[in-house]
């Protein structure tokens, strides 16, 4: 406990005071003992104005006592001053609060332990005027504590009075009330700060009872609603936004049946302050509880999306320029795919008519003039006429191979059998004695293009027969097997068989198997083409020596 | 076929490519067939058909017709369309003796009730069996199909025009 001081005397009368002041102290605390323990009756205190007696029945001094205990239990400071401002009592409580103690502070004045600080100057007199008149005044006030502190108080004060009606004293009961100020100005500070970020949010906020009455509004929900947000409190969602009332009340009847938020609840309208202009937006709703857990109400925010739904409408509708741009090129591009198409069949078909003179007429030499030419002489024609052959069958499979590649292949379900049957009847060179080809009929059906097929299976059959080493009758094993309907046809030949390095190359355009036998590289370029545009695929599988097997993979018949 | 057609008049023949001319003539003359009426585009043959009815003198009536199909102002597949719809010369047989082995053009063809699609072979020789065909088309009996499938270079009507 701190010692009172007091100050400006010099040393010596210091000392003087002090020592008076003690004695009167000691005399104080014995009445004091005896007061709180109801062993006096009756205290005669010596004033200015000559003795006083105080009497203190049994009775009183019992209820003293008791009094006593109360007062040291409860948690409010109790000071007791007399009329003099000098301290009389003073309970734990005021002790722990002005940290002092009851012998110390006993007998000084007041001031000594606080001052108040009256905010408006003129409060102090309205105190002083209460308890002139009635006795008592209450009210908060900031007490400087000796030791330097500002404890925030309530308190209440009540005017003693003598055995004759006299003002002897007062005693005050002080609440310290510093934390509770402390924590309400806290909660101003909080609550100013919500109300700021509610308020200056760009997001719509709100709050509605359960009769969907408006609680508290933003300024931006209420500009959004076309009011001031004045102009909402208080009042129903139905006199405010009539439209909406009935989608509000499915949104809240859900909240209140399921106990969730509603979130992201897009909606669209006019708004009363721009009318005529769509806008959207995107709402969430959640239910406010009380301290019970019972909804009490609602919330609700509320996003203007319009900017990000017209950017969306944007791109749907770019996208569908888009599109149709793509249709119309791609419109083009067929357009201009068929004219070239048109364009080089009619240079190809050019092309052969000046060759079938060149052929014709070397022939026509070679019967008319047989004297002329003489041997050398047919022997010239026989290589001119070679070599048109040569060029013109060129000219054909690059023909075919570009009707193959762009032409339409319209695919139906094909009797492979049938097929194969008429290819092989077809050609003399795919029959005995110059061939012997045995087929495991029936042949699964297929789904393919006739045209496409026919040519497939002729190139295939056709390089079967013709690769074979010189005096070798070629035989040829077709057969078909069924996997997950897809159809895989095998061509197995005799012949001279492929070098395994050469398999990647036989299939491109212009590769030639061998140079021993006549060709234009062409025929399996044709028919990997015309297999993939039927869904299907071409390969081989062969050794130098060991004869060849091709595998044409397609799609089996489908009837959906 | 119509069962009165002229089986004694000329074959025309329309083509516009000399050579062409040259070596059917020589195929014609080696197959002891008489020679042919040539025009030289397909508003020729036009002219030619309308003329046969108004001066049969002039444009005898051909027992025949053979058409290229790239001919100059009128195709020879357009030639074919035109002498379908006109009464007097919408029965003639019809040989389309062309270079050209598109779908679209046999198709069409066969759908203008050509009597046979023949695709021009590459050497002359093969010429006079041609020749030979048509020789035997014209002796048989009027009425019956003849077959042309034998000769080189027949294209048959596609499946779906069949």
């Amino acid at each position: 406990m701190t010692t009172l001081t007091s100050s400006n005397s010099p040393e010596a009368q210091l000392r003087a005071e002090n020592a008076e002041l003690r004695a009167r102290l000691e005399e104080a605390e014995d009445t004091l003992r005896a007061i709180r323990s109801g062993e006096v009756d009756s205290l005669v205190v010596e004033t200015d104005e000559g003795p006083q007696i105080f009497s203190l029945d049994a009775a009183e001094a019992a209820s003293n006592r008791f009094r006593g205990e109360i007062l040291a239990q409860v948690s409010d400071s109790v000071i007791a001053v007399e009329a003099d401002q000098r301290v009389t009592y003073l309970n734990a409580a005021a002790e722990r609060q002005y940290r002092v103690s009851a012998s110390d502070a006993l007998g000084r004045q007041l001031s000594e332990i606080y001052t108040r600080r009256w905010p408006p100057a003129e409060a102090e007199a309205t105190m002083w005027a209460a308890l002139r008149e009635h006795g008592e005044w209450r009210g908060e006030i900031i007490h400087h504590t000796h030791d330097g502190r500002e404890i925030a108080v309530e308190t209440r004060i009540t005017a003693l009075r003598d055995a004759f009606g006299v003002p002897a004293g007062y005693v005050a009961v002080i609440r310290d009330i510093t934390e509770r100020k402390r924590s309400a100005a806290e909660l101003q500070r909080v609550s100013v700060l919500l109300d700021t970020l509610l308020r200056t949010a760009p997001i719509g906020f709100c709050f509605l009872d359960r009769d969907l009455r408006f609680v508290r509004i933003n300024d931006r929900l209420a500009e959004i609603n076309g009011a001031s947000a004045e102009a909402h409190l208080g009042r129903q969602v139905s006199e405010i936004l009539p439209t909406l009332v009935d989608t509000l009340r499915d949104v809240t009847g859900r909240i209140l049946a399921t106990g969730d938020a509603v979130l992201n609840h897009e909606f669209s309208g006019e708004t009363p302050s721009a009318p005529g202009v769509m806008r959207f937006w995107n709402q969430s709703w959640y239910p406010v509880r009380n301290g019970a857990g019972e909804v009490t109400g609602f919330g609700a925010v509320v996003e203007d999306i319009t900017e990000r739904k017209q950017a969306e409408q944007a791109i749907q509708r770019m996208n569908a320029e888009l599109e149709t741009r793509v249709t119309e090129r791609t419109a083009k591009l067929q357009e201009t795919i068929a004219e070239l198409e048109s364009y080089s069949y009619s240079i190809s078909h050019d092309l052969r008519a000046p060759l079938r003179g060149i052929q014709s007429f070397a022939q026509i030499l070679e019967e008319e003039c047989p004297d002329e030419i003489g041997t050398r002489g047919r022997e010239y024609i026989r290589r001119i006429v070679t070599s048109a052959d040569r060029m013109d069958r060129l000219i054909q499979d690059v023909l075919v191979y570009s009707r193959v590649a762009r032409s339409d292949l319209p695919l139906e379900n094909v009797d492979l059998s049938a097929l194969l049957n008429g290819i092989l009847e077809g050609y003399p060179q795919f029959q005995p004695p110059k061939a012997e080809i045995t087929v495991a009929f029936p042949l699964p059906p297929v789904r393919g293009n006739v045209a496409a097929l026919t040519q497939c299976l002729s190139n295939l059959v056709g390089n079967a027969v013709k690769f074979v080493p010189p005096g070798v009758v070629p035989h040829v094993k077709i057969s078909a097997v069924t996997r997950d309907n897809r159809v895989r046809v095998s061509i197995q030949d005799n012949g001279i068989g492929i070098d395994p390095e050469m398999h990647g190359k036989i299939f491109g355009v212009f590769n030639r198997l061998s140079r021993d036998y006549e060709g234009t590289g062409i025929g399996l370029a044709v028919v990997r083409r015309a297999a993939e545009r039927m869904g299907g695929a071409i390969g081989v599988e062969s050794e130098l020596g060991k004869g060849s097997t091709f595998h044409l993979e397609l799609n089996g018949a489908s009837w959906e | 076929m119509g069962v009165n057609l002229p089986t004694t008049g000329p074959v025309l023949y329309a083509e516009d490519d000399e050579n062409d001319v040259f070596f059917l003539q020589r195929a014609f003359r080696k197959a002891s067939l008489p020679g042919l009426n040539v025009v030289c585009d397909g508003q020729q043959a036009v002219d030619y058909l309308s003329a046969s009815e108004s001066d049969p003198g002039k444009c005898p009536v051909p027992s025949l017709v053979i058409l290229d199909i790239n001919l100059p102002f009128l195709s020879g597949l357009e030639v074919l369309a035109w002498m379908r719809k006109q009464p007097a010369v919408a029965d003639l047989p019809v040989v389309v003796f062309t270079s050209s082995s598109q779908e679209k053009d046999i198709e069409l063809a066969y759908r203008l009730n050509v009597t046979a699609y023949i695709t021009k072979p590459s050497a002359a020789n093969n010429l006079v069996e041609f020749a030979h065909a048509l020789r035997a088309f014209q002796e048989s009996k009027a009425g019956v199909a003849f077959d042309f499938s034998g000769v080189s270079g027949y294209r048959p009507p596609p499946l779906r025009a069949r």
